[in-house]
């Protein structure tokens, strides 16, 4: 998707409380497991500012673990994030509020309060943090709200509105401090190709508009060729891959191939899944149509 | 020999696992107190708005059945003891039978699990649905402390309310009582509130209130501690409110039994009469 440059947005940024050096997010040597499940095994990256970053990977390979480690909301057994230089995982709970001022989050499921109105949502955390008039209030709701076509929608519940809204209403949230780094969850489940359309449109030019770093974690192709600046790739706890959405077209890993392309049989342990459930179903004597193959070392694009 | 020790082991194990579930119960239950009490001083806590919506939810739509159930428990106590007592000495002392069982154990008992039934079960099945939905998740990314912005309204409102519920449930107890005696067993008006008053002391009802007060308080910890203990798939949320229901029925159970004893102490010690 082309547009103008997310660097002409510094000012909006300088607005957000961001700093103007060193990366938005550091990944410092994460580990997560569950057990013998070794999720997260030794991650580290980092993602500069004002562009659109995808993580994606196969179901199950810590994506949402990753990005709940990056949040504040999953605690990893080693490593820390640094969100604009601030540690999340500081001792100190000062520290730690600060780092979550910095950025917002759109969940899988909006995660809309219920109980209150699309406005009251959007204006919740501009009430909790800051000493504005309500007029103010109203005003910066009805602002962001504009922003991402739900004005029309500001007095109606979440159970009223549809999908599409409700993603557009949990963005306009997760915008109304202005945060410099936004992080969405799987933001395209569940929506229309259109929808999806319209979602991945508004993604690209808030980041644009607002100069946010944005990090998506998805594993709709199309969507990721339409909007990545730059993909990660996680698999079997490490990240596999580190490329523009050229470079993930015209890599030679046959694991990455194997993920862009959706084939069944590759490296990716699918195959063995499937064998397995053959095996369970018809006997041993059931040919097993691919081979499990262990997370080949990273992938360099 | 190794079945004894693998189920000593079991039961080891399950003994450790409540007690750390209790313990963080306690943990959870402080931080709700905290921050209630923070919150009456500083609205940003939690709106008052919330606060009214749960005394409303909790308080004013829970008074048909308290009176209710209230005035039918009254009535079967004397229904049921009338004829006994008649058979050994002068029925009228069921005044005092009804008086002192309603006002100290079986209005702040039985209010009380009306309330965890009514009341508690909405609390756990609302905030599980918020955890399962990444409501509570979101708060908390939002630098909004989910404890101090939903748990402490509905911990205000139980304490405020229940009590007041007891009051109530009482009162129709006693009303339901007074009715059945003097219509259906001839006992007079005037003897019934004669005896009621000999037998019936100002303590019975405070200490019934006092009661009610620490069964809000456990309903309302146990009760939104497992709708925050939720954790994946919405059949989870029914799980968690049955074992929050069980839970208060068991604490409200065991704890009129220790405060009945603590209420013993103070007689003895003429604190009470």
């Amino acid at each position: 998707m082309s547009g103008p440059s997310p660097s002409d947005a510094s000012s909006s940024r300088a607005e957000s409380g961001l700093q103007s050096h060193g990366p938005a997010i550091k990944v410092e040597h994460i580990k997560k497991a569950y057990g013998d499940n070794v999720v997260l095994n030794d991650i580290s990256f980092e993602l500069e500012r004002g562009r659109v970053y995808v993580i994606m990977g196969p179901s199950g390979c810590g994506k949402s673990t990753l990005l709940r480690a990056m949040i504040g909301a999953e605690e990893p057994d080693a490593g820390t994030v640094f969100i604009d230089g601030v540690d999340t995982w500081a001792a100190d709970k000062k520290a730690r509020e600060e780092a979550r001022r910095k950025f917002g989050v759109l969940f899988q499921g909006s995660a809309l309060l219920n109980a209150l109105t699309v406005a009251e949502n959007v204006a919740l955390p501009i009430t909790r943090h800051t000493d504005l008039l309500k007029s103010t209030v109203d005003l910066m709701v009805k602002l962001k709200l504009e922003l991402v076509g739900m004005g029309d929608a500001a007095d109606k519940y979440p159970y009223e509105i549809s999908g599409g809204m409700k993603k557009r209403a949990g963005l306009a949230r997760a915008i109304a401090l202005d945060p410099a780094i936004v992080f969405f969850d799987e933001p395209n489940s569940g929506l229309d190709p259109v929808m999806v359309g319209v979602i991945d449109k508004l993604i690209r030019d808030l980041t644009i508009k607002l100069g946010i770093t944005s990090v998506l974690i998805t594993h709709d192709m199309a969507s990721i060729f339409r909007i990545a600046d730059e993909v990660l790739m996680l698999y079997g706890g490490r990240i596999v891959f580190r490329g523009t959405p050229d470079q993930l077209r015209t890599t030679t890993s046959p694991l990455v191939r194997q993920f862009v392309n959706g084939d069944p049989e590759g490296p990716i342990n699918a195959p063995r899944q499937l064998a397995e459930l053959s095996q369970a179903l018809f006997g041993a004597s059931r040919p097993v149509t691919g081979e499990y193959q262990a997370p080949g070392e990273r992938d360099k694009p | 020999m190794a079945l004894v020790a693998d189920n000593l082991a079991a039961l080891g194990a399950l003994i450790n696992r409540q007690l750390v579930s209790l313990g963080r119960a306690i943990k959870f239950g402080s931080n709700a107190a905290v921050y209630t009490g923070r919150g009456i001083l500083n609205r940003r806590i939690f709106p008052r708005h919330d606060f009214i919506v749960q005394v409303d939810y909790t308080g004013a739509r829970s008074v048909p059945i308290m009176i209710l159930t209230g005035a039918l428990v009254g009535m079967t106590l004397v229904a049921q003891t009338t004829p006994t007592l008649a058979r050994y000495g002068p029925k009228e002392l069921v005044a005092g039978v009804c008086g002192v069982s309603v006002l100290r154990t079986f209005g702040p008992v039985l209010a009380a699990i009306i309330f965890a039934g009514r009341v508690g079960a909405a609390f756990t099945a609302e905030l599980g649905t918020m955890k399962v939905g990444e409501e509570v998740l979101a708060l908390d990314t939002m630098g909004i402390d989910p404890v101090g912005y939903l748990v402490a309204p509905r911990f205000a409102a139980a304490v405020l309310m229940l009590p007041c519920l007891t009051v109530l449930f009482d009162a129709a107890a006693l009303l339901g009582g007074f009715i059945i005696a003097i219509t259906n067993f001839d006992i007079s008006a005037s003897d019934y509130l004669d005896v009621t008053k000999q037998f019936v002391y100002i303590s019975n009802f405070t200490f019934g209130l006092f009661k009610s007060l620490i069964f809000a308080v456990l309903i309302s910890v146990i009760c939104c501690f497992k709708g925050f203990s939720v954790h994946g798939s919405g059949m989870e949320v029914g799980r968690a409110t049955m074992q929050a229901v069980v839970a208060c029925l068991i604490a409200i159970i065991f704890g009129d039994f220790l405060l009945s004893l603590f209420y013993n102490i103070l007689a003895k010690l003429d604190i009470v009469a």
